[in-house]
């Protein structure tokens, strides 16, 4: 249903519309921040982490981070886990003994240093659904030749249903140039480094699955993705799919979320608004806090791609040769990033959890 | 040397030969015209100058001769260029047959046997001038004159034009014996109440052929008249008949008839001739923006105005998302739109009550008509299945859209379809002079796929009875019973979410409508009506062999809808009238039904459901009811000018719910349960009125109140699709509208057309018992549509007896929405947050469309006649913009962009034909 909204372009198209989108800018816009709070605190131990900001005047990028609160993670009896904070605006859980079953009920309090008090609702962790497999399809013949991710999952009744989110999280190696080859009778020539580069999938859309259906059943071939094969896969790639199994609640505050970020301007989207979360304050419980804290069973899975799997596609390396570029006396015609793969924004040269040579 | 010769010698006998022509040539064309000619028919302005300038003839196929009427004069002006003058627009041309003898023929047919058996035609006394504005003589015979009981009888009738069907709203029918007449009514009906005897009627309108009827009036008659029009005068005849209607003469108030004639004339989206778009340049009139549905009235909702087709409901007037509307302009008789006072023979919703009436077919003779336009063609036929006894009218309409599909670059789109159809059926049988029954059918159909992820479809589906009955001199009845259904689908085809969604509403209705004429000067209109709502349940299914949806079906709830009526239509003096009237509506919410019961105090939510109570079949579970007053009074000051004012309630008890910026297909028609309340409206308007002695112009200024308690509203990003509790998503508030509507309109000459200016506002409140139930902290917010300023210029030139122009244009205030203030993110996605609701508007619309039609479809009596119209609209390419919405730009950053659906200009060329 998300597919009508969101690709409802309707008879506009039909109608040879030209020119149809423009940028609008509005004029009078309050100077007022919200307060964002955002986590997910996970049934097995892992980076519990939760996020305090402000909102940020629309057209900025980034929000201000919010320092120096007290969060702690309570349980129905009272007994807390205390976060702390380890940059500025993101606090840690760093319990790694909490495990959480299923139907224990947890909620969230956050103290700024202004006095305010804020709490999550109340929530119960819900039954782990499994992936079973992580499909990868490519068709050469396709525009652009994406590559498509799917996931079938074994999906276990709950009592409201099952709800299930996707975050999607792709590692691609990348191994700089053995410069001893160019010149080997340099002195300081430096071992060649391997870095593993994490690029976001899909960073503008949360991916969300509903049902209420309460047995159990098999989800198959449910697409996440469709990743452009471009040079980076011309090494070996990892895609991993982290799935979230969650209250019917958060699911239907994600579902708000998206459709709201995800509106085209037709008959179909619904009136925008904003969207309350499940994070209220203690002495005022009409203002709005945006964000949510939501309560999820974690199952996490990964599957490779080597460049043989694009065959007869042959994907090339970037790091060729050219001596037509403006820096090329500094690197020898190869791109920077070929010499040092640290220039690349996310590449680390530590091993990705979950990596297989 | 020799070819020379021969070339001066065949030269020479060619002069030799050409001088006579010459000579005769000389006579005629050296003849110089003077003369001056009003509102003349072409055929008698030939005759004219026969008379005048014998022995001078004209020839023609009487058939194929224009019949338009002209204005001309002429100074001292060569003869050839006052023929040429008089047939500018005919398709015909002039040649000289002999010295005094002026053939005019078809451009495209000029060969000599066609023009020599033309000739003998006239000269054999076959042919004759056609008689034009000379009186037709028909007769008519009712009853025997040895039954002829004593006293007054009544003969009634309707005037209409003999080309659209449409009334003729002030016709007189004058009885020469008695010299008693009476000008038809607003819907073409006259009476008159003379003793049994032969009479002469005299019947005529300005600018329609008079007719002469010869009457043996020993019983009650009934008279159907059909004017045949002379075609130059055409529009501002019914702009005219506008007047009549709207102007300082009637009784009401915030009135609107829209002609036909002029509906088509309109430049269009694409040539279709569209009844709903051109209520849009009328006053107090709006929607969302192009492409959607439905309209709003004086700051209603779009599902407060009440689209009745021959009496019966129509739940979603759209075709192909809203571009278009399924009333087929060809079958259309008439359209009223009653937006200030409401008689209180209507009911049911708050804002307007827009009145389609379908043409009877022709009982008389088979014809047809149609219209073929780039998206889609239309054809209607009618005629007699038994002569004056029973007719019938058939009318089909289809598109193809494909073609313009395969224009797009875009593989979905070009693997999308599109595509609507529509048919109506009605037969009249005139069953007695007092009994009248008409049977109609109707059927619509869309279809909407987008590439393979998603479509929609919807259909309408109507068939109803009336039968009109006149039981005496004073009262007349009129019984309709109708069924309707109205079906939606939605689909999205593929994926583990495959669905298939659907919803729809049957409903029967029967009204009983009385007209009592108690004198001359008061009636009394009363009668009752039913509705039956049965909501069919939302139900969706699997749609793939993959999909994990499971069927699944919410049922909606049902009701009953009760109304009594009256109104006494009262005149104390040609300056003064009044109506008053009163509807006593009521409403049953019926089983069977699970109604939740929620903890006082707590927001209407799942969680706070404290227990259910079951309902059977046919219980009642809630019911409202009450008075609604209906009156209005004229005051005229002059015979030119009056102040009128008007005061309704009315009580709407069916809804629809949408969470959408307009309404799609799918949205769901709620009738009133426990939770939600019907809609109260009370509305106030006044105005006065002005127009001139000939009724060139008419101005009028109209200021209206409206105040409207439980306003349906929503609360943020409502789930509305199969929730089994849908009160827990909706809000009851109020709603107030106010506004002042300005209109200047021509009527006659050259130019005609309109301008209207309308000052509208429009707000809602909601203060619930909780945060969630309470938007904007509980304060006054512009609702959707508000819109605040809005101009519309109307204009229509006739150039010449079958060329004409027209243009509209159109500036309103830019709707309100809500605008994303600032963000925040989520995870990686960067999430806009909100103003509250509606404190923005999109940038203001304008728009100019402009057509060009030449119409030679009166300058033939029989046979195929067309007109061709080429049509841009939006002609200086605006991109209005329709709706604001969110998106990352280039840089990853937070930016709003506005979305245009039409962003060109669109040209479209239509052939509209009658045969």
């Amino acid at each position: 249903m998300n597919i009508l909204r969101n690709m409802g372009f309707g008879l506009g198209i039909l109608l040879l519309c030209s020119g149809c989108f423009k940028e609008i800018f509005f004029e009078n816009v309050p100077d007022e921040q919200s307060l964002v709070v955002q986590g997910t605190i996970t049934d097995v131990p892992g980076p519990r982490t939760i996020y305090l900001s402000y909102t940020a005047p629309f057209g900025r990028q980034d929000p201000e981070r919010i320092s120096a609160a007290q969060i702690d993670l309570l349980d129905e009896k009272g007994k807390k886990w205390p976060y702390e904070e380890i940059l500025k605006g993101r606090y840690v859980m760093r319990d790694s003994q909490l495990r959480i079953l299923p139907g224990e009920r947890y909620f969230v309090e956050i103290k700024l240093t202004s006095g305010e008090v804020f709490r999550s609702e109340i929530q119960g962790m819900p039954r782990s659904s499994q992936i079973d497999d992580i499909r990868l399809t490519f068709n050469q013949l396709e525009d652009n030749r994406p590559l498509r991710v799917s996931v079938d999952v074994s999906a276990l009744g709950n009592a409201k249903g099952t709800f299930l989110r996707w975050s999607l999280l792709r590692f691609a190696r990348k191994q700089e140039v053995d410069q001893f080859r160019i010149r080997p009778f340099s002195l300081d020539i430096p071992t060649p480094k391997t870095c593993y580069i994490t690029y976001p999938v899909n960073e503008q859309s949360i991916l969300l699955f509903g049902t209420d259906r309460k047995d159990d059943f098999k989800i198959r071939q449910q697409e996440l993705a469709t990743i452009p094969t471009d040079r980076t896969f011309s090494d070996r790639n990892m895609i991993q799919v982290v799935q979230y199994s969650l209250p019917e609640a958060a699911y239907l505050y994600y579902r708000k979320i998206n459709t709201i970020t995800n509106q085209v301007g037709t008959i179909f989207d619904p009136p925008p608004a904003k969207v309350r979360g499940n994070i209220s304050q203690l002495n005022d419980p009409d203002r709005i806090i945006l964000g949510y804290v939501d309560l999820a069973a974690v199952d996490t899975a990964v599957t490779f791609v080597n460049p043989s799997f694009f065959e007869p596609v042959f994907i090339s390396s970037d790091c060729m040769q050219d001596f037509s570029r403006p820096d090329w006396r500094d690197t020898w015609g190869f791109p920077a990033t070929c010499l040092n793969c640290l220039l690349i924004p996310g590449a680390g040269v530590q091993l990705p959890k979950y990596w297989k040579p | 040397m020799k070819q020379r010769l021969h070339l001066l010698l065949t030269l020479g006998l060619l002069l030799l030969l050409a001088c006579p022509l010459l000579a005769q040539q000389a006579d005629v064309f050296n003849l110089r015209i003077s003369g001056s000619y009003q509102d003349r028919p072409l055929p008698e302005l030939l005759s004219d100058l026969e008379t005048r300038y014998a022995p001078l003839r004209f020839y023609y196929v009487p058939e194929k001769i224009p019949f338009y009427q002209l204005t001309i004069t002429f100074q001292d002006e060569p003869f050839f260029q006052v023929v040429k003058k008089l047939l500018d627009g005919s398709l015909l041309s002039a040649g000289k047959w002999s010295a005094t003898e002026v053939i005019l023929v078809p451009e495209d047919n000029r060969n000599r046997a066609f023009v020599q058996e033309m000739v003998n035609k006239w000269k054999t006394g076959e042919y004759k001038p056609p008689v034009l504005t000379g009186v037709l003589e028909k007769s008519y015979s009712f009853g025997s004159i040895e039954k002829a009981p004593n006293g007054k009888l009544n003969l009634k009738g309707r005037i209409v034009d003999a080309e659209s069907k449409e009334p003729i709203i002030g016709a007189t029918v004058l009885v020469r014996e008695t010299a008693q007449g009476q000008a038809s009514d607003e819907n073409g009906n006259f009476e008159l109440k003379i003793p049994a005897g032969r009479y002469t009627l005299q019947v005529q309108y300005v600018s329609f052929q008079s007719q002469i009827i010869n009457v043996s009036l020993f019983d009650d008659g009934n008279l159907d008249l059909n004017l045949a029009p002379m075609p130059q005068q055409l529009s501002e005849v019914l702009i005219k008949a506008q007047a009549v209607e709207k102007g300082s003469q009637s009784s009401n108030v915030g009135v609107e008839r829209l002609s036909i004639r002029t509906v088509k004339e309109l430049p269009t989206l694409m040539g279709e001739a569209d009844v709903i778009k051109s209520l849009q340049t009328l006053p107090g009139v709006t929607n969302a923006g192009e492409g959607v549905a439905g309209y709003n009235v004086r700051g209603g909702n779009i599902d407060q105005n009440l689209v009745l087709q021959e009496e019966a409901p129509i739940f979603n007037s759209a075709h192909a998302l809203g571009f278009f509307s399924i009333f087929n302009a060809d079958a259309v008789d008439q359209i009223n739109l009653y937006k200030g006072h409401i008689p209180a023979q209507y009911g049911g919703r708050l804002s307007s009550v827009l009145d389609v009436q379908l043409k009877d077919g022709d009982a008389r003779k088979w014809s047809g008509k149609g219209s073929i336009g780039p998206i889609a063609s239309r054809i209607l036929l009618e005629g007699p299945i038994k002569t004056d006894k029973i007719s019938a009218l058939i009318g089909l309409r289809q598109s193809y859209m494909g073609w313009v599909l395969q224009l797009t670059s875009s593989i979905p789109v070009q693997n999308s379809a599109a595509g609507f159809n529509d048919g109506i059926a009605k037969v009249t049988f005139n069953l007695s002079p007092k009994d009248k029954l008409r049977v109609t059918g109707f059927a619509s159909s869309d279809d909407f796929r987008y590439g393979q992820d998603f479509g929609y479809g919807w259909n309408n589906y109507q068939a109803g009875a009336q039968w009109s009955h006149i039981t005496n001199e004073k009262l007349s009845s009129k019984l309709y019973v109708n069924y309707g259904a109205y079906r939606a689908e939605q689909f999205d085809p593929e994926g583990n979410n495959a669905f298939s969604l659907t919803n729809g509403l049957n409903f029967w209705k029967s009204k009983l409508d009385n007209l009592y004429a108690l004198n001359k000067n008061q009636a009394l209109r009363f009668g009752a009506e039913i509705n039956d709502y049965q909501s069919r349940p939302e139900a969706i299914r699997p749609f793939s062999d993959i999909s994990i949806i499971l069927p699944q079906s919410v049922d909606k709830d049902k009701g009953r809808e009760m109304a009594v009526y009256f109104q006494d239509e009262i005149t104390l003096s040609k300056r003064i009238s009044f109506s008053v009237g009163a509807r006593y509506s009521f409403f049953q919410q019926l089983g069977p039904r699970t109604v939740w019961n929620y903890e006082e105090n707590l927001p209407r939510e799942d969680l706070n459901i404290v227990d259910s109570v079951n309902f059977g079949g046919g219980k009642a579970i809630a019911n409202y009811g009450g008075f609604e007053p209906r009156v209005s009074v004229k005051l005229g000051i002059s015979d030119r000018a009056s102040f009128k004012a008007s005061y309704n309630r009315l009580r709407q008890y069916i809804h629809l719910t949408s969470n959408t910026v307009a309404p799609t297909p799918v949205d769901v028609w709620q009738v009133s349960t426990t939770y939600i309340p019907p809609q109260i409206a009370d509305q106030y308007s006044a105005g006065f009125f002005l127009d001139d002695e000939q009724r060139r112009w008419e101005a009028s200024i109209e200021v209206y109140y409206k105040d409207i308690r439980n306003l349906l509203e929503y609360k943020d990003l409502p789930d509305l699709l199969l929730n089994p509790r849908i009160e827990t998503e909706l809000l009851a508030g109020r709603g107030k509208a106010y506004g002042t509507e300005l209109s200047i309109r021509k009527m006659q000459g050259r130019w005609t057309g309109w301008i209207t200016y309308t000052f509208a506002r429009t707000f809602s409140r909601v203060q619930g018992p909780s945060p969630s139930e309470t938007i904007n902290r509980g304060e006054w917010f512009p609702a959707n549509f508000d819109k605040p300023n809005q101009v519309n210029v109307i204009g229509r030139a006739q150039i010449n007896p079958t060329n004409s122009f027209s243009f509209n244009f159109t500036y309103s205030t830019g709707r309100p929405i809500t605008a994303p203030i600032s963000s925040y993110r989520l995870g990686t996605v960067l999430v806009p947050n909100f103003s509250d609701r509606n404190q923005y508007r999109i940038p203001d619309y304008h728009r100019l469309d402009i057509s060009y039609t030449i119409d030679n479809r009166q300058t033939r009596l029989k046979g195929w006649r067309g007109s061709l119209t080429v049509s841009l609209y939006n002609v200086y390419a605006r991109a209005n913009p329709f709706s604001v919405f969110f998106q990352r730009n280039e840089k990853g950053r937070p930016s709003a962009y506005q979305l245009a659906v039409v962003g060109s200009v669109i040209p479209a060329v239509s052939y509209n034909f009658s045969f």
